[in-house]
């Protein structure tokens, strides 16, 4: 007979279940809840009419959902509305329990190193441990989260423009290099671009958390993002090991974005979008956001700008968001340009590129150029660093791209 | 000339015929114990819009979901986007500087070169530069210095395929021609324009 397995491996079960939201699992293990975005019904004011279950052991839970009498917990019931919603809910989750292995299931997480911290437990982030929606477990790949220094997010759009995108790298690399810790959701567009300016600084270890198992990255494109942030910083998590970053799961990674950070950025983002959530989790817990202004025919800025026009500080510059955070920019000359100077052949078709994107028709209106020379001006000032361009729009670079 | 309107429409099972007469030139088609050989010689033009909504692009004012915009890319599929020679990008322009640029030169102009650039092929033993194989390119299709420090770039960030090269030195070779060059060398310019007719199919997939 194996020896006893410890909570965290039934706490590792549990959330492993279909349909297992955060609520669903404070519900069952006893704990009243504040409630987060993927829970309907709960609030902070709906608190004092809850029933209030006695804290049960992660074992005892276990037991309980495996016999499938989870329908016998009232705070659950209360949590689903009906007594038959409850009960469907009872009977899934035990035909799903019945084929899972908990020690087996352990196993797999001890030996791919994931830590995993329950509420109240002494290896719990002590930031997320007060707040009012905590995660009951919090599983983690990489460094501890003890943070020693500021924590900036900055998230945005998965579409954004390039000029976004630039941004964000800019923003992470010179946030880490003033020693914050940047928290992301390693999302496609403005997280993926904020992480890679912060793994270019090599300094301060970043913070991607996610909305599934650390096996499943998710994008697939991002796999390499995953690894990278998990060496160099931490991978964060609500949930085991297999779950998929199924979209109702975002909501609730947004608020874990939001907890743990001293200010929030929100680069670029559309009228709606996971970051919109992220800056409305950060309001709630009094945490600043700032906003990244955009042009104003740009629907991928129509969130951000709103922010701003609600009352976030802009930021427009790495100092603006160093000054939220009370930090330095730090000391020593600027780095130097490493690329070579423009030819001054080029000078008419720098001029004649914009910080957005630049179509090549308008790039020939306006240098009266013929295509072959500037062709071959674009791709000079590409192979130096000055430009950048794909599918027939250029752009000027404000400064070397990072990891190119 | 085969012209395809909205390419991403059309199911990824008829576009998979395509590939054999693109690179064949012929059809087979295979009935009972017999099997009919047709000449399927053409050229293939195709337009398409970046995403369902037609609206994608950097400037984003997509309004289709992920899913719908992969799916639609997907379609598209890698080998048979990489079988066009020539993948231009259009985008809106901007009213102002389009009406300010200089008009276009006529058609009979443009015919004149084109007779002109035939003739240039003519003398390489072939219809067209279409038709030059690898060898012929070395021979006749030769990059420069310069030249080869551009598309060295494209191969090593993995925007150019090995025949993706070989596609853009005959379109090179092509333009060279247009410009009454037809020696051997090819000059950085032509080989910089045939890259830049090359558009990137990442972006079709939202990447920017």
């Amino acid at each position: 007979m194996a020896a006893a397995l410890p909570a965290e491996a039934y706490v590792v079960a549990l959330s492993s279940l279909p349909g297992m939201w955060p609520g669903r699992l404070a519900a069952l293990l006893g704990q009243r809840r504040a409630g987060t975005s993927g829970d309907r019904g709960c609030g902070p004011l709906a608190a004092a009419d809850e029933p209030r279950a006695p804290l049960r052991s992660p074992r005892s839970a276990w037991t309980l959902v495996r016999s499938g009498r989870a329908d016998q917990e009232p705070a659950l019931v209360h949590l689903l509305r009906t007594a038959d919603a409850a009960r469907e809910a009872a009977a899934n989750w035990a035909a799903a329990a019945a084929d899972l292995d908990v020690a087996r299931l352990w196993g797999r997480h001890r030996r791919a190193g994931v830590v995993v911290d329950l509420l109240g437990a002494p290896g719990y982030p002590a930031r997320l441990a007060c707040d009012r929606a905590a995660p009951y477990v919090i599983f983690r790949v990489g460094r501890d989260l003890a943070l020693d220094g500021p924590a900036v997010a900055i998230v945005g759009t998965r579409r954004c423009t390039a000029g976004g995108r630039e941004v964000a790298v800019e923003l992470g690399r010179g946030l880490a290099e003033a020693g914050a810790r940047v928290v992301s959701g390693l999302a496609l567009g403005i997280d993926g671009a904020a992480h890679q300016g912060v793994l270019a600084a090599g300094r301060a270890a970043p913070i991607g958390v996610v909305a599934g198992g650390f096996d499943r990255p998710y994008p697939a494109r991002h796999r390499n993002l995953w690894a990278q942030v998990a060496e160099a910083g931490a991978l964060v998590s609500e949930w085991p090991l297999g779950a998929r970053s199924e979209s109702w799961r975002f909501p609730a990674r947004n608020r874990v974005i939001a907890a743990l950070a001293d200010a929030v950025v929100v680069v670029e983002s559309r009228e709606r979008g996971g970051s919109m959530i992220t800056a409305e989790e950060a309001l709630a817990r009094g945490i600043p956001v700032l906003a990244v202004p955009g042009s104003i025919r740009n629907p991928a800025c129509a969130g951000s700008n709103r922010l701003l026009r609600d009352g976030a500080a802009p930021a427009c510059a790495l100092e603006d968001v160093l000054a939220a955070l009370a930090l330095q920019a730090p000391a020593g000359a600027p780095r130097p340009d490493p690329r070579p100077p423009p030819p001054p052949a080029a000078g008419p078709v720098l001029a004649a590129l914009g910080w957005e994107p630049t179509s090549i028709d308008l790039l020939l209106a306006r240098t009266g150029l013929d295509p072959g020379s500037l062709a071959v001006q674009l791709a000079h000032l590409e192979l130096d660093g000055w430009a950048s361009g794909g599918a027939g729009l250029w752009q000027r670079m404000a400064a070397p791209e990072a990891g190119r | 000339m085969l012209f395809l309107d909205e390419l991403g429409e059309f199911p990824a099972a008829v576009l998979d015929t395509l590939r054999q007469p693109l690179e064949d030139g012929v059809v087979r088609v295979s009935r009972a114990r017999h099997t009919v050989v047709l000449p399927a010689r053409f050229l293939l033009v195709a337009a398409t819009n970046p995403c369902p909504c037609g609206e994608g692009g950097p400037h984003g004012a997509c309004r289709c979901s992920e899913g719908a915009r992969t799916r639609y890319a997907r379609r598209l599929s890698g080998p048979l986007l990489d079988r066009f020679d020539l993948r231009v990008a259009v985008s809106r322009p901007d009213v102002g500087d389009l009406l300010d640029a200089p008009s276009a030169p006529a058609t009979a102009v443009v015919a004149a070169r084109v007779v002109a650039a035939r003739a240039l092929a003519a003398e390489r033993g072939v219809r067209c530069n279409a038709a030059l194989d690898g060898s012929a390119l070395d021979r006749m299709a030769v990059l420069g210095p310069a030249a080869r420090r551009l598309a060295e770039h494209r191969l090593r960030s993995g925007r150019l395929s090995a025949r993706g090269l070989h596609r853009v030195r005959r379109v090179a070779r092509t333009l060279a021609d247009l410009a009454g060059e037809g020696g051997a060398v090819l000059d950085e310019r032509h080989v910089a324009a045939a890259l830049e007719l090359r558009a990137d199919v990442a972006v079709l997939e939202g990447a920017t």
